[in-house]
């Protein structure tokens, strides 16, 4: 018989020694365990569930969760302990190089860099003696314009002050660390309350209480993972906060070593910036600790006061036994996390993590109020040194004013003084003696360079204008005697070949052909304009309301205004007066050229036009015209391209919106095809024009030429 | 090239839709012109690509077009006149495909009188 089971044996041997075997009879026995309490699993099962399966994974669990939470509970203990340290030692390190003593580290390095800077001292005198030559500083005593202080008294200021920066930071790093110790004091149970009041930081009695019991044991592992989690973000913040106030001991140390160069820099308005960002860095380091002590010192009242908070008669005490009055099942477990051993451990837990918070909202606030607060202090202090500035001028004008009155007065009498001290007044009592000035108010010395400049610019002005009407006068007389001597037949030749206008007028004056292609009537009827506007205009000199009627007449009809007066009608004209010119303004050529050159036809000019067809169709005669009369294109020549158009209008325009203005009208559809519907009919019909001109010019050449005699 | 009377402009422009005259004008067309040429590296032919979207969405030319339009209008190659026409459907002609869809016809009508117009001058 024993031999017959042998086989059986060794197979269960085998089997139990098999870890893929083992690994799903685990995996059984894990999975009957959690179904094992329904009702429909009694017998014998449940007894062997009940027996073996629960306690070991009570023990397998609560395990777990506990050391998880005693790892995080060291953690915690550990963060407070350096929080702890740092703050002690953010109060009681040596900033300067006066409290670490001589042979310190800070004083050394603080030695050799004050030392570096005063080298930087020659190098900027020599800086403020160029400068003063090449008259890129000027007033070097008295400030640039008289105003603050110049640069050979700041840099004999900073000079002395490079030696005291150890005494200036560590007056100030002294006062925030008072208002640091205020908080810190009260705060220094802050960081110990994370763990006396700490509802999370169960002990391992605890687990000996549930051990053996699954519904202890899931409740124990729940309260495990979140002590756990809270512990761990707890752990964090303090950890954080005490890297930030250990980083600010080192970020001062090296801004105390590094101030004699901050303060050189503060001396050339070049690097003025960088004694600015050192003066901001070093204000926000200073004040960084006093918002983190006032807020873990809050953090500290809401943990220690949580206690009474939470107990039997406290404020809270409505949040004490939340949950059910089960003690076993499922609702154990839930009422061992809710309630714990004293029933107000929600209540605790959510103080504590309000403490929690507060240090997070200390943390941010920290790095807002000090950056803020730097800020504040840096711009409260910018006023205090203007408003202190604008005393001192306003002393010191009075006293150079009186000095300078009483100069004047004693120059007059022939007698000099002595001044008593430098900068303008001094200045101005030498103007005073000068032989010449010396009998006018100092007022008037000053002043009297402007009128002169301004007469000097009228002249050139005046001068330029006259040369120019002069070229232009010597422009016409060249072109007329171009033709002089010229036969009638010749200048008539002449005259059909010219397609310049100006030629043109020229050669019909000679001819004494008056109607012309109508020039002599446009110029006739222009005059005639220009006669009636005059008149209307010395009128108006006497007549209010005309007056009233001819400004706003000529403001929107540029057209009606005499040419010679045109550019400066339009440079008058508002972007609204602009959209609202009629149609014959756009037309006019004079007009439209006077508009260019004022710089009025701008883009939003150029998409009002483009929004009135027949305004377009007139801008483009406008500008065509324009061209024509300066000779730029003939009323033959084909219609010019954008590109064209762009280099032609160009020499009408300011440089500067050349460009823009002939891209507002390249990227406009409404006044590409405005001026491409220009390219057509206008050399159509100006291509007739010039050739029945032609034609009948030949005809009357025709009749004028004698017929040739016949031959022999 | 398109010759156009001031005349064809006048009555052309009496006829353009509401719709089809502000997007002429408006400033994302305009705006959409400068992306599409800068895009496509053609600013120097910003004029003629103008007066060609201009003619499309005025009417006096067919959207069916286009393309000629480009060629001819600014010169530009067969491939560069298909790419910019592709754009310029995209960005301006799609926000007003409804209106331009709708003014077809007369772009038709427009366009073969110009022709005419064209091709009498040319016998005479």
């Amino acid at each position: 018989m024993k031999g017959s089971h042998y086989p059986y044996i060794a197979l269960v041997k085998k089997l139990l020694t098999d870890r893929r075997v083992l690994g799903c009879l685990a995996i059984l026995l894990a999975t009957s365990a959690l179904v094992a309490p329904t009702a429909a699993h009694a017998g014998i099962w449940d007894g062997f569930a009940n027996a073996v399966v629960a306690p070991a994974l009570s023990i397998a669990i609560s395990g777990i969760a506990w050391f998880l939470n005693w790892v995080s509970v060291v953690l915690l203990l550990l963060a407070v302990t350096v929080l702890k340290t740092i703050m002690a030692f953010v109060l009681q390190a040596a900033y300067t190089p006066l409290g670490a003593g001589p042979g310190s580290s800070i004083a050394i390095a603080w030695g050799v860099i004050r030392d570096f800077s005063n080298m930087l001292f020659i190098l900027i005198l020599i800086a403020i003696g160029v400068g003063t030559m090449l008259m890129n500083f000027k007033l070097p005593i008295s400030g640039q314009q008289g105003v603050g202080p110049g640069l050979l008294v700041k840099f004999a200021i900073v000079a002395a002050l490079i030696n005291f920066t150890p005494v200036l930071t560590g007056a100030i790093i002294d006062i925030s660390n008072i208002l640091t110790k205020f908080f810190f004091d009260v705060a220094a149970g802050g960081a110990n309350a994370f763990i006396t009041f700490n509802p999370f930081t169960q002990s391992a009695g605890d687990l000996q209480n549930g051990i053996f019991n699954l519904d202890v044991a899931a409740g124990l592992a729940v309260q495990y993972g979140v002590a756990f989690i809270f512990n761990l973000v707890a752990s964090l913040v303090l950890f954080t906060v005490a890297a930030l106030l250990a980083v600010r001991v080192l970020a001062l140390w090296l801004l105390v070593i590094f101030s004699p160069l901050a303060f050189a820099a503060s001396i050339l308005p070049q690097t003025q910036s960088i004694f600015k960002d050192w003066w901001n860095h070093f204000l926000q380091w200073v004040i960084l600790p006093v918002p983190i002590g006032l807020f873990l010192w809050i953090a500290a009242l809401i943990l220690s006061t949580s206690g009474t908070a939470c107990g039997e008669g406290g404020m809270y005490k409505n949040f004490r036994g939340i949950g059910t009055n089960e003690t076993s099942g499922y609702g154990a477990p839930v009422n061992n996390v809710l309630q714990g051993k004293d029933g107000g451990t929600f209540c605790m837990a959510t103080m504590s993590t309000m403490a929690l918070g507060t240090v997070i909202a200390g943390m941010m606030a920290a790095f807002s109020v000090s950056a803020k607060g730097s800020g504040f202090i840096v711009s409260r202090a910018q006023g205090v040194q203007q408003e202190t500035q604008k005393w001192a001028n306003r002393r010191r004008v009075e006293g150079q004013q009186a000095v300078g009155r009483a100069a004047v007065r004693k120059a007059r009498d022939g007698v000099s003084i002595r001044t008593p001290g430098f900068g303008a007044g001094a200045l101005r009592q030498r103007e005073a003696t000068i032989p010449g000035i010396k009998n006018m108010p100092s007022k008037l010395v000053k002043g009297a360079g402007l009128p002169v400049v301004g007469g000097a610019l009228g002249a050139v002005a005046a001068g330029s204008q006259l040369w120019l009407n002069n070229s232009t006068k010597k422009e016409l007389d060249v072109e007329e005697t171009r033709y002089k001597g010229l036969t009638g037949a010749q200048l008539k030749q002449h005259l059909q070949q010219e397609r310049n206008p100006r030629r043109v007028a020229i050669l019909s004056k000679l001819l004494g052909k008056e109607d012309n292609d109508g020039f002599s009537e446009v110029v006739s009827k222009n005059k005639e304009l220009e006669t009636l506007i005059d008149s209307l205009r010395e009128s108006a000199k006497s007549n209010v309301e005309l007056a009233k009627i001819f400004k706003d007449v000529t403001k929107k009809n540029i057209h009606l205004v005499p040419d010679a007066d045109k550019e400066k009608a339009a440079a008058a004209l508002s972007p609204k007066d602009i959209s609202a010119l009629p149609i014959e303004t756009w037309k006019d050529s004079a007009s439209v050229s006077a508009l260019l050159r004022s710089g009025k036809i701008n883009q939003s000019a150029v998409k009002d036009l483009a929004r009135n067809p027949q305004k377009a169709l007139a801008f483009r005669d406008g500008v065509l015209d324009t061209l024509i009369e300066r000779g730029i294109l003939t009323p033959t020549s084909p219609m010019p391209t954008a590109e064209e158009l762009r280099t032609h209008i160009a020499p009408l325009l300011n440089p500067a919106e050349a460009d823009t203005f002939a891209a507002s009208l390249e990227t406009n559809p409404v006044m590409q095809v405005a001026l491409r519907t220009a390219r057509s009919e206008t050399r159509e019909e100006e291509r007739e024009r010039v050739v029945d001109e032609a034609r009948d010019a030949a005809r009357d050449t025709a009749r004028e030429t004698p017929p040739a005699p016949p031959s022999a | 090239m398109l010759h156009i009377s001031d005349a064809q402009f006048k009555n052309v422009m009496g006829t353009v839709p509401a719709a089809l005259y502000d997007a002429a004008v408006s400033e994302e067309t305009i705006n959409a012109i400068e992306r599409v040429v800068s895009q496509n590296n053609l600013k120097e032919k910003t004029g003629g690509i103008s007066a060609v979207v201009g003619y499309v969405l005025l009417g006096f030319i067919p959207v069916r077009l286009i393309v000629q339009g480009f060629l001819q209008e600014a010169g530009i190659s067969q491939e560069g006149a298909l790419k910019i026409a592709q754009d310029i459907r995209r960005e301006i002609l799609a926000p007003v495909a409804r209106d331009l869809a709708a003014i077809q016809p007369q772009a038709e009508q427009n366009y073969a009188a110009l022709q005419a117009t064209q091709n009498q001058g040319a016998t005479q």
